[in-house]
């Protein structure tokens, strides 16, 4: 640490103390808890992860993958194997699950502010820089909910400041470190897959002048690629000779685009004035196009990005609205930077960030496109170092700045905490959690117990895994599970018509709102209610034995 | 005579540039409903300054305080100071400056009868000379056409109607930026992108003409 640390004042380590802390507050204040409920992902993340503690294997029974199996595709094996020894720790539970990613997230902010001192941003910008990391919105969020896409971007981060480092020191170790972690990058998330390769390259291109000392001792430079090596080996066979990596491509590809799918000939030309005019590479072009340009837009960075509430209603931005004029004026002055490496690096970080989400269906995803927001957090930096010391002369300025931004931070706060589980709590699977529960407790009671897979607040508009809930919070045993496909001998999910169904007695029947219509279920029969946080009615538990 | 020469001389590459996007040629043959449309500005002025307190939007501020409700009294507050019609008024802000995204001029167009369908209003090859010439423009401390930019978004916004009867003035000010950043290139650059931007325009006209 002596290489990074060596260089500070104690003031210095002291403000970056304080932004960890903060970063760590931030991420960690009530985790279990907000995000409203554990997601399929999270859910499925912390199963495999204690199933490999357990026993070796995935929830499948395959021996230490290096992608795991889920529903419709793989799934990188970065986090899983990450919350391994966080289970081992905790246990089986939601904080579980959540830390490591947190605390990635937490360290990101560190790394960060040795990256911005690595690029020559002054002090204040790099203190100002990481503090905007730590605060930002657009990272806390994806940081709390175990997303892969945070521990990819650590890996990005990490990768950028031991190659600067290397360079620095013109040591092949630190090149070594780099390179490994860019590999690791690409097995922690998918859409580094696309942008880790490029911007790999593009670092090479322009520190070529500086990379000299690589070639000089052609044996140590062999050795150092090794870990690099080792690493992609495996990754290129999953890539080009297993479906692995290519089903998670085909399945959020923007060919699957229901608009774009009318749209094109699939090389079935007409005439030759088709084959021109309406080729299908041009419509796929354009089709992307409009994905890309999309990421441009202010709206998006600094009002309506995040998507916490439904549209028509007030939202949070992927940066605080407060920092619009830090982050344009960053943007302005890093393109007219003097550090030509910083130039580039910010430019291509700019132009490429937002290409492997513009790739994908859904339109602005902030969870794909989160390898942006280093652009933005060196803009930011940037932006603040530009206007440090004119805001240092006109205090009140600063003060302004300073009033607005906690106003800021009030404001996402209370959306993040209230508002968003009250409008999107099903689409976190809320009340999965209470029925894998009461499932556990009350299981010996019954012969049979059927659980609907369909549900939401006002269509029933969404599908899920309550079986891997019931694996989760049931803590079943991952041999018995793999083995005989225990704790599911009476566990039925299906989707139910009450009607119809005849649900046999002494059954368990948990339903949605819309499976179990109050007006044809006794009120005799019900024993538990779930509703949203909304107020609105989740689930409902009958028991056919209490049928008068 | 000569003034109009030597406008041309000193903006030859605006007029090029302006001359190579799709969007210039459908306005032409679109002016009898530009006009018209124009005409609708009073109308549409109107119209719009009832659109930002609406019932349903103010609804929507009063679903978000809602949130508190339970809760004590200084939340109530609380909840009124973060949730007001200001928020509507800086929701505005950003409503205006969606009049400025790119996305509309380099690819969708405004869905109306106003932008060709199917090709972008302004050729793509233009954005990142755009970007440049934005830059190059704050860096030369021309503050012309950002003022102008600024006038004709508040026009545009005013009317709350994206069409390009209104955004065309907006699309005029793009494409000089755009001939801002061309001035930036090298002469080899530049010679190479006029013979990419000619032939995709080409290319733009030609479908432009096949799609109708």
């Amino acid at each position: 640490m002596a290489f990074l640390i060596g260089k500070l004042w104690k003031k210095e380590i002291f403000y970056i103390l304080l932004i960890f802390g903060v970063a760590l507050f931030a991420r960690f204040y009530k985790l279990s808890q907000h995000p409203v409920s554990l997601s399929m992902d999270e859910v499925s993340i912390g199963y495999n992860a204690y199933s490999i503690l357990k026993t070796g294997r995935d929830e499948w029974g395959q021996s230490f993958p290096l992608a795991f199996r889920s529903v419709g595709d793989y799934k990188p094996p970065v986090n899983i194997y990450l919350t391994v020894p966080s289970i081992a720790f905790f246990g089986l539970t939601e904080f579980a699950v959540r830390a490591p990613v947190a605390l990635l997230g937490s360290l990101s902010v560190i790394v960060f502010i040795f990256l911005l001192k690595e690029l020559e941003v002054k002090r204040i910008g790099y203190l100002f820089g990481g503090f905007w990391l730590a605060i930002v919105a657009w990272h806390i969020h994806f940081s709390r909910g175990s997303f892969e896409a945070v521990t990819a971007l650590f890996f990005i981060l990490l990768g950028v400041l031991w190659f600067l480092i290397c360079i620095r020191k013109k040591s092949l170790i630190y090149f070594s470190f780099s390179l490994a972690l860019f590999a690791l990058s690409l097995w922690a998330y998918h859409a580094e897959r696309l942008f880790t390769p490029f911007f790999l390259l593009f670092l090479l291109f322009i520190y070529r002048k500086d990379l000299g000392f690589l070639v000089k001792k052609k044996e140590k430079l062999f050795i150092s690629l090794i870990p690099f090596i080792v690493l992609i080996i495996p990754f290129i066979h999953l890539t080009f000779f297993t479906k692995v990596v290519q089903e998670r491509a085909i399945s959020t590809s923007i060919l699957r685009e229901q608009s774009l799918i009318r749209e094109l000939n699939y090389g079935k030309y007409q005439s030759t004035g088709e084959a021109v005019f309406d080729n299908d590479l041009y419509l796929i072009f354009r089709h992307f196009l409009g994905k890309y340009l999309n990421y441009f837009d202010l709206r998006f960075w600094f009002w309506k990005g995040m998507q916490y509430t439904p549209p028509g209603f007030l939202d949070v931005g992927l940066f605080y609205a407060v920092d619009i004029l830090v982050i344009l004026v960053g943007i302005y002055s890093l393109i007219i930077h003097k550090n030509k490496n910083l130039r580039s690096l910010a430019i291509f970080w700019f132009f490429v960030g937002p290409i492997p989400a513009a790739f994908t269906m859904n339109e602005q995803h902030p969870l794909r496109a989160l390898i942006w927001i280093p652009f933005f957090g060196i803009s930011a930096a940037a932006g603040f170092e530009a206007t440090y010391n004119f805001l240092k002369r006109n205090k009140k300025y600063l003060f302004v700045y300073v009033l607005l931004l906690l106003i800021n931070i009030i404001y996402f706060a209370d959306i993040y905490l209230r508002q968003f589980p009250r409008f999107f709590s099903e689409s976190w699977q809320y009340g999965y959690k209470e029925i894998s529960l009461y499932v556990c407790q009350n299981q010996d009671r019954y012969d049979n117990i059927y659980i609907t897979d369909t549900f939401g607040s006002i269509v029933p508009n969404n599908t899920g895994l309550p079986g891997l809930y019931i694996l989760f919070y049931c803590k079943i045993d991952p041999t018995a599970h793999f083995t005989f496909n225990s704790g599911f001998e009476k566990i039925k999910i299906k989707r139910m018509v009450w009607d119809k169904d005849n649900f046999p007695e002494n059954s368990l029947v948990i339903g949605s709102y819309w499976d179990l219509p109050p007006d044809k279920v006794e009120k005799s029969m019900i024993v538990k209610k779930v509703d949203y946080p909304s107020g609105k009615p989740a689930f409902i538990f009958v028991d056919t034995t209490r049928r008068s | 005579m000569k003034k109009l020469k030597a406008f041309i001389s000193r903006k030859r590459i605006f007029l090029g540039f302006l001359i190579l996007a799709p969007e210039f040629w459908w306005i032409i043959f679109k002016l009898p409903e530009v006009f018209r449309d124009l005409l609708k500005l009073p109308f549409y002025l109107n119209q719009k300054i009832f659109t930002v307190f609406t019932e349903e939007r103010l609804v929507a501020v009063g679903l978000m305080r809602w949130a508190n409700i339970d809760d004590s009294g200084w939340l109530q507050i609380f909840s009124k100071v973060i949730y007001n019609r200001l928020d509507l008024i800086i929701d505005e802000f950003f409503n205006f400056l969606s009049y400025i995204s790119p996305r509309i001029y380099f690819q969708a167009g405004d869905g109306s009868i106003f932008t060709p369908p199917g090709i972008e209003p302004l050729p793509i090859l233009l954005f990142p000379l755009f970007l440049f010439g934005l830059i190059n423009s704050i860096k030369k401390n021309k503050t012309k056409p950002f003022l102008f930019l600024f006038i004709f978004t508040l026009v545009a916004y005013s009317t709350g109607i994206k069409n390009f009867s209104f955004l065309l003035p907006i699309a005029l000010i793009f494409i000089w930026f755009s001939s801002q950043g061309f001035l930036a290139l090298n002469k080899k650059h530049k010679s190479l992108f006029i013979g990419l931007l000619i032939v995709y325009s080409i290319f733009l006209g030609g479908r432009m003409i096949w799609l109708s």
